[in-house]
């Protein structure tokens, strides 16, 4: 049982089940994004916004209820996403062509977009969400050097230790994989009220990085317990000079 | 060698040409562009279609003009312009050459190769 909405979309109206219009939204909203510098940007949107319309509409005559997810994602699929024109040039993948592609790119990973869906010219890092542990940086890693994630863990742990700074720096900079098939739509950051314990900032961020949330709260945690025990751990006081200590309020020895 | 790129790299090459050579035959709205394209065997994606139309139209190859239909939203019908036109007739001749070029090239090969022909892309 799903919630349908009206919208007016192209000076019609339609209904359409909620997900499946988030789902038209973030489609469109990559759109904008990838002929964002395209000349004549409005006209191409407003002619495929209107094909949308002219593919809904048969449907609906066809006697549909309302446009679901399906018809959606079939729509979206024959018109295409910016990673097929980009991918492939425009035109859409033959059977033929899609055989060679997976057969030339041997990974281990088991996402059904994984990175190597990508780029006919240059093999490119992602972070693998499908499969990941945290942010899927090994994960990633693992796709690019056709080896198994496990190995990459471990090797990673190996060389950082528990240094969390280059996971995080590759965390950051390395784009995910979903970014790809979505089309580079960013998600926001937002606190999490309904799962607060105190303002659900670990929350929030849990939701954001798809994280569970002990994770990040423990995360939080380590540097506070740490400081407490030891107020220099940091090395935040380093360059304080404690002796000088009176001088700082103006004493005279 | 990306053969795949090479590939790719052909179809694109072709592609505004065919789209011109459809439009020439007579007006057209782009989701029967698609189905033509298809018919022929070269399959393309509506959303390379529209920008390339657009590109065209503001290169002055193409107009088109609105036509209400009773039954759905307004279509845009594609023509080419005198210029359109001048530029069809160059990429025919060009395509033409070309195409002459790599059937001299290649006729000695053809036999020999039939079996590979048939079992690639």
């Amino acid at each position: 049982m799903n919630k349908v909405i009206n919208i007016n979309f192209q000076g019609r109206i339609l209904p359409i089940e909620e997900q499946a219009y988030e789902n038209l939204k973030q489609y469109i909203a990559s759109l904008q994004s990838y002929f964002a510098n395209e000349e004549g940007r409005d006209e191409i949107i407003n002619d495929i916004e209107c094909r949308i319309a002219e593919l809904c509409d048969d449907r609906l005559k066809k006697g549909a209820v309302c446009i679901n997810e399906h018809s959606i994602e079939l729509i979206i699929k024959s018109i295409g996403r910016p990673a097929d024109f980009e991918a492939q040039d425009g035109f859409e993948q033959t059977t033929a062509d899609a055989n060679n592609r997976n057969a030339n790119n041997a990974s281990s990973d088991n996402s059904n977009h994984g990175p190597d869906f990508g780029s006919t010219t240059q093999k490119r890092l992602y972070r693998d969400e499908q499969n990941k542990v945290l942010g899927g940086v090994c994960s990633g890693i693992a796709n690019y050097l056709n080896l198994d994630p496990i190995l990459v863990r471990v090797l990673w742990i190996l060389l950082f230790g528990i240094s969390f700074l280059a996971y995080l720096l590759l965390w950051i900079a390395v784009p995910s994989s979903s970014e790809k098939e979505i089309g580079g739509v960013r998600k926001r950051l937002f606190r999490d009220i309904d799962h607060k314990v105190i303002g659900g900032v670990c929350a929030g961020l849990s939701k954001y990085f798809g994280v569970k949330v002990i994770v990040v709260r423990i995360l939080f945690l380590i540097p506070s317990i740490v400081t407490t025990f030891n107020w220099d751990h940091f090395h935040l006081f380093q360059f304080w000079d404690f002796d000088d200590f009176p001088n700082f309020f103006g004493q005279r020895n | 060698m990306d053969i795949q790129n090479t590939q790719s790299q052909m179809r694109k090459g072709v592609l505004e040409f065919c789209i011109l050579s459809i439009i020439q035959k007579g007006e057209v709205y782009p989701s029967d562009i698609v189905e033509q394209m298809k018919a022929a065997n070269l399959h393309i994606l509506e959303g390379t279609l529209y920008p390339l139309l657009t590109r065209l139209k503001n290169a002055g190859l193409l107009n088109y003009r609105w036509v209400e239909s009773v039954t759905g939203p307004p279509r845009k019908y594609f023509v080419l312009t005198d210029e359109g036109n001048k530029a069809y007739a160059i990429l025919l001749k060009t395509w033409n050459d070309m195409a002459g070029a790599v059937q001299i090239l290649t006729i000695n090969n053809q036999t020999n190769t039939k079996d590979e022909d048939a079992s690639a892309s």
